[in-house]
């Protein structure tokens, strides 16, 4: 089938919906499919939100490809009669953020048009799509909730599936992600503290533009705590080998986001690696993947709770094992893969 | 809510005076700051005053701090060139009084800028090949001819004075639906606020030197031709039996043309007796007037006002007035005022002064139903929440608005004609997409 | 610097334009910038979808990008504070193809109006550019000619120039080229009718229109020359092209009044092959010189034909054109280190 990939995306900037969008076209190629990749820069700024919008829909990319998959928003406004939408996020200025200090739409005149007119433009646009997908539960239920379209949800699978191993059970939890507030790194750093075996700790990944005080309060957290020599904090981004290998090593993975519109693809990379994920119970989207007691544990956002769990971890490695070895099993039975992805975007 | 509210603020300046009155009102429900183009005696107003002497020195970045800037602009150059300069540098809520600019901008581009060249453009941008011909024979020594006949009301030149506004308010229904034919931006109509102040000072008509054994009829403004008094004279010389019933006194400034027409005329005719030219009053003498005045004759033909102060506070002062059917005075209704034809006005203004003149209940009647009118329409209060409505539409419908702006611009640039197949394509994708804008949350 | 290249595509058609952008991405990385490649749409039927093309290029922002470099219509309209602008082509059916059999568009009141338009657009929106290269001399002049702007040529080298070394002359002529009508792909077959001598004639690449294989496969057939005419209807990788090159006996380019030299031209000399184009292919005339470093003839399929036969006859003609080809291309200094040097400065 000949395939055409629209998105948006922010120049110079490496986000999940860019990954994904790669990953997809990679895979569908490896599939036969002829691909071609359409990115379309997009800036968020309110006042230039309706021309850039505009300038999509201007678009009518009807006589290309036999279907059209549009991921970030609002892609999908683009023209074509065979269109279906894998929906990732909103613009979520104009609905869960609206009016608060993390959108930059406000309770204005002008604020609330800009809304509207997000919301109706989506409104159209995903009312034209011949299937709408969405990455998680949480995000279809936003879109029932806001948009008042039901979505079926097609969880996005990694970009490797088979590069992930799992070599040993060393005795040290890994947390990969992004280091920024409200991923709480310093959730597991507290957390150690309460432990009463030697497990160790590996934080690793970039810290966010913005995010150096978060940084230099991870570390002075550590140091003030007599943790050095139990935490390693690689403040960098992590190639992919040296991930991987750290991934196929740890006792076990953790996860403590707030609130998280999906599961996050470090918990789904730790399945892969058939790692135990430890998570919180407002982490939000992880609770898709996980299920508490089969292949991992879910527990409150309680420093004394995780350190009782990473204990458990590094005392009874079966248990670690048993919940790890039940990853691969449980992304099967969530029917995550890129087959099913080709599948439900392509028929 | 921060509001930059820019008027002139001379005493003199009968759209000060409404300023005055709205600020007020306005001031109960948001932060607002008058800033005027300095003059030697300001009219004190209830909210902080800040005089300026030229566009150039006012700082636009402090103005884009406000939430609302609203610039009321009128007919006169002295008062208005400033506030006008500004509102072409940052756009806001424009306030136009007069519906005809075109005494403005005569003034501001060959009197100020010593620009014909610019007038010629302007007309010709706005009214095409017949604005440029009309108005190279304006520039080239036919100005007094053709700004004091009705062939402004043609070439009004609001469209130039609305420039730089994002919304324009005007006081009449007429002049909104004509306004919003020409202009792209939002156009509402809020009755003219007006209010008259309780006087202890009041001073009697034996001061005022008026008789006692005749009716007192007024017409009060600035005295131009089009304000009918030489018509109310030949009335007045034409039926012995009503020169004999009244005193008409005209009270307000007198253009010299016009004055020396007025002199004329009742010279002709004898009217010493009768009319008396009063001129430009204190506000005490003014109020005084009008406190006595059995009947008000406000005419105006042709019509370039948007709105009326004068009728407003005639109405609010409980007098029947007789007013031209024509522009803002048709709309009120028709039992409120006493309308007569342009047309056939000397023949209808007989008759109606015949009536009122010789019939006291009806005089009552009238003037108590335009009481009840202005005291329900001409409200300061009502026409600061007006105005805060509009300007919330006015915010709301922006972001769209502007697109379509920039859209215009782009397709200008291109070449593309308003007729091409594009130009509504476009604006059909556009309300397709971002939908009608919704109605304002209570 | 964070820099973004705009290109307009056709959506899965690639030539040597949206190699050329690619390759210019990879460079800026290699010398340390920061570069996206941005491909907008540009769709022509029906014409009037040429207006949403520069609108959208028009509307389009790219935050967080400093500087931009255009390539080709109507990508050259976008916006940016630091717009740089490496011309490859103008919409040649408005300026020198209007007017041929090649307008391409309609004749009628709607196509003048799109025209003015385009003209009027390029006229603007092109001058907001810092700085204007242009790919070849006959952009240059046509941008001049037409729109009064000034520009300064910056040759697009080649990627990897290693690809094309010397080999043996071979008893074929190779054309490499997207399979298109504008290229003449038919010229060079009905000229195989011609020849006398046993040479072979290659044609390798994409083709345009799913039609066009069989079509071309038909009029050899019927010419009775299919046995000596191999057609690779597909893309070829460059290292594929590299070796055909190599080892051909001459490189045949004769398209209809090109805008680039073609690099084709430049692979050709770089494996120091002379190079067979026709006396109205506009572009490669500004590299090819007649007996020097190939052969300049009319477009007909006999005087073709006799090119061929020649180069057949006498390799060592061949040799020293192909030669001569190689330091002539050696003498403009084409290379990346020039192009990123001007487009980064």
């Amino acid at each position: 089938m000949r395939v055409l990939v629209c998105t948006t995306i922010m120049p110079f900037h490496q986000g999940g919906a860019e990954l994904l969008a790669d990953w997809l076209v990679r895979h569908l190629r490896a599939r036969g499919h002829s691909v071609d990749l359409l990115e379309f820069p997009f800036s968020p700024r309110p006042d230039q939100l309706l021309e850039q919008m505009l300038a999509l829909r201007l678009m009518d990319l009807s006589p290309y490809g036999d279907r059209l998959i549009a991921i970030r928003p609002p892609s999908y406004l683009v023209r074509h009669p065979s269109k279906v939408v894998w929906f990732i996020h909103h613009h979520r200025a104009a609905y869960d953020l609206w009016n608060t200090q993390y959108g930059d739409l406000t309770s204005t005149p002008e604020g609330l048009r800009y809304r509207d007119a997000v919301r109706h433009a989506d409104r159209v646009a995903l009312a034209e799509a011949r299937k709408l997908y969405a990455n998680s539960r949480v995000v279809a239920r936003r879109l029932e909730v806001f948009n008042g379209i039901q979505a079926e949800v097609l969880y996005p699978p990694v970009g490797d599936p088979d590069r992930y191993a799992c070599t040993a059970y060393d005795d040290y939890l890994l947390y990969i992600s992004r280091l920024t507030p409200h991923k709480r790194q310093w959730l597991a750093v507290e957390a150690l503290q309460h432990t009463r075996t030697p497990v160790r700790l590996v934080i690793a990944g970039p810290p966010d533009p913005g995010a150096e005080a978060y940084v230099w309060d991870l570390k002075s957290r550590i140091s003030a705590n007599g943790l050095s020599g139990r935490v390693l904090l690689l403040d960098r981004y992590l190639p992919e080998q040296e991930k991987l290998e750290l991934l196929s090593r740890c006792l076990a993975a953790l996860y403590f986001p707030y609130d998280e519109d999906s599961y996050g693809f470090f918990t789904l990379e730790a399945q892969h690696a058939e790692k135990a994920v430890l998570s919180t119970t407002d982490a939000g989207g992880t609770a898709e993947l996980l299920r508490d007691g089969f292949n991992g544990r879910i527990v409150p956002p309680d420093p004394q709770e995780l350190a009782r769990v990473m204990d458990e971890f590094y005392l009874d490695r079966q248990a670690a094992r048993r919940l790890g070895a039940a990853g691969p099993a449980r992304i099967q039975e969530l029917g995550i893969g890129w087959q099913q992805v080709e599948q439900k975007l392509l028929t | 809510m921060k509001i930059a509210w820019f008027t002139p603020l001379a005493r003199h300046s009968a759209i000060g005076r409404v300023s005055a009155s709205v600020v007020r009102e306005l001031a109960t429900m948001a932060t607002v700051h008058l800033w005027h183009p300095a003059t030697p005696d300001p009219r004190p107003v209830p909210v902080p005053a800040i005089p300026f002497r030229h566009a150039e020195t006012v700082d636009a970045d402090l103005l884009r701090k406000y939430d609302l800037v609203v610039y009321n602009l009128g007919n006169h150059l002295a008062y208005h060139e400033a506030i006008f300069e500004l509102a072409l540098r940052l756009p806001g809520l424009c306030i136009l009084h007069d519906f005809v600019m075109q005494h403005f901008f005569f003034s501001y581009f060959f009197e100020k800028l010593r620009r014909p060249e610019l007038y010629i453009a302007s007309m010709e941008k706005h009214y095409g090949d017949e604005g440029r011909r009309v108005a190279t024979m304006v520039a080239g020594g036919h100005a007094s001819t053709f700004l004091n006949s009705d062939a402004p009301l043609r070439y009004p030149l609001f469209e130039e004075a609305a420039a730089g506004a994002y919304g324009v308010i005007v006081h009449s229904e007429w002049a909104r639906r004509r306004l919003a034919r020409s202009l792209t931006c939002p156009v509402g109509h809020l009755h003219l606020p007006y209010e008259i102040g309780e006087r202890s000072d009041t001073v009697t008509r034996a001061e005022l030197g008026l008789p006692n054994d005749k009716l007192l009829v007024v017409t009060v403004g600035h005295i131009n031709s089009n304000r009918r008094v030489a018509s109310v004279l030949r009335v007045l010389a034409g039926d012995d039996a009503l020169r004999n019933q009244v005193k008409y006194v005209v009270v307000g400034a007198r253009e010299p043309q016009c004055d020396r027409e007025l002199h004329e005329l009742i010279r002709h005719h004898g009217l010493e007796g009768t009319v008396q030219l009063a001129g430009r009053v204190s506000d005490a003498r003014l109020a005084a007037y009008l406190r006595h005045a059995d009947l008000c004759v406000n005419l105006r033909w042709p019509t370039f006002e948007s709105g009326s102060a004068s009728l407003a506070e005639e109405m609010l002062y409980g007098k029947p007035v007789i007013v031209t059917d024509a522009g803002c005075y048709s709309e009120i209704p028709d039992d409120c005022v006493r309308k007569i034809s342009p047309q056939r006005e000397t023949e209808e203004l007989a008759v109606a002064l015949r009536k009122l003149v010789s019939d006291s209940r009806a005089r009552r009647a009238l003037g108590a139903k335009a009481r009840d009118f202005a005291d329900k329409h001409f409200r300061p209060s009502q026409y600061a929440t007006g105005l805060l409505r509009f300007a919330w539409e006015v915010r709301n419908v922006r972001p769209v608005l502007e697109m379509a702006d920039r859209l215009a611009e782009l397709l200008q640039q291109m070449g593309i004609g308003p007729q091409a197949p594009i130009v509504s394509e476009l604006s059909r994708t556009s309300a397709e997409l971002f939908g009608e804008p919704d109605e304002q949350p209570a | 610097m964070r820099i973004a290249v705009v290109n307009n595509c056709v959506p899965f058609l690639r030539g040597g334009a949206e190699y050329l952008a690619e390759t210019l991405c990879e460079k800026l990385t290699e010398h340390g910038h920061q570069a996206i490649l941005v491909r907008l749409p540009l769709r022509w039927h029906p014409p009037q979808t040429i207006l949403h093309s520069i609108l959208t290029s028009r509307l389009l922002q790219f935050p967080n990008t400093d500087r931009v470099i255009a390539l080709k219509f109507p990508a050259y309209y976008v916006r940016h504070p630091d717009k740089r602008v490496w011309l490859l082509h103008q919409f040649r059916q408005v300026y020198d193809l209007w007017g041929t059999p090649l307008q391409g568009l309609p004749d009628d009141s709607q196509s003048r109006l799109l025209r003015n338009v385009i003209i009027r657009c390029d006229n603007q929106w092109l001058r907001e550019a810092a700085k204007i290269y242009t790919n070849s001399p006959v952009t240059q002049q046509r941008l001049r000619r037409f729109n009064n702007i000034d520009s300064e040529v910056l040759w697009p080298p080649l990627k990897d120039t290693a690809l094309f070394r010397p080999g043996e002359y071979g008893d074929y002529v190779f054309f490499p080229s997207r399979l298109s009508a504008a290229k003449r792909q038919r010229l060079a077959i009905e000229a195989m009718a011609y020849v006398r001598t046993p040479v072979k004639l290659v044609l390798a690449g994409p083709p345009d229109t799913p039609a066009e294989p069989q079509q071309l496969e038909q009029l050899a057939a019927k010419l009775g020359v299919a046995g000596r005419v191999v057609l690779m209807a597909r893309y070829i990788s460059e290292a594929e092209k590299g070796e055909l090159m190599s080892r051909a006996l001459a490189c045949l380019y004769p398209p209809y009044d090109e805008d680039s030299y073609g690099f084709v031209t430049l692979e050709a000399y770089a494996a120091a092959r002379p190079v067979i184009t026709c006396a109205d292919s506009g572009g490669t005339l500004t590299l090819v010189r007649h007996e020097e470093t190939g052969l300049v003839v009319e477009p007909r399929p006999e005087p073709l034909a006799a090119a061929l036969d020649r180069l057949y006859r006498a390799r060592s003609e061949a040799q020293r054109m192909g030669e001569a080809g190689q330091k002539l291309v050696a003498s403009l200094e084409i290379s990346w280190q020039r192009v990123i040097e001007a487009l980064t400065a």
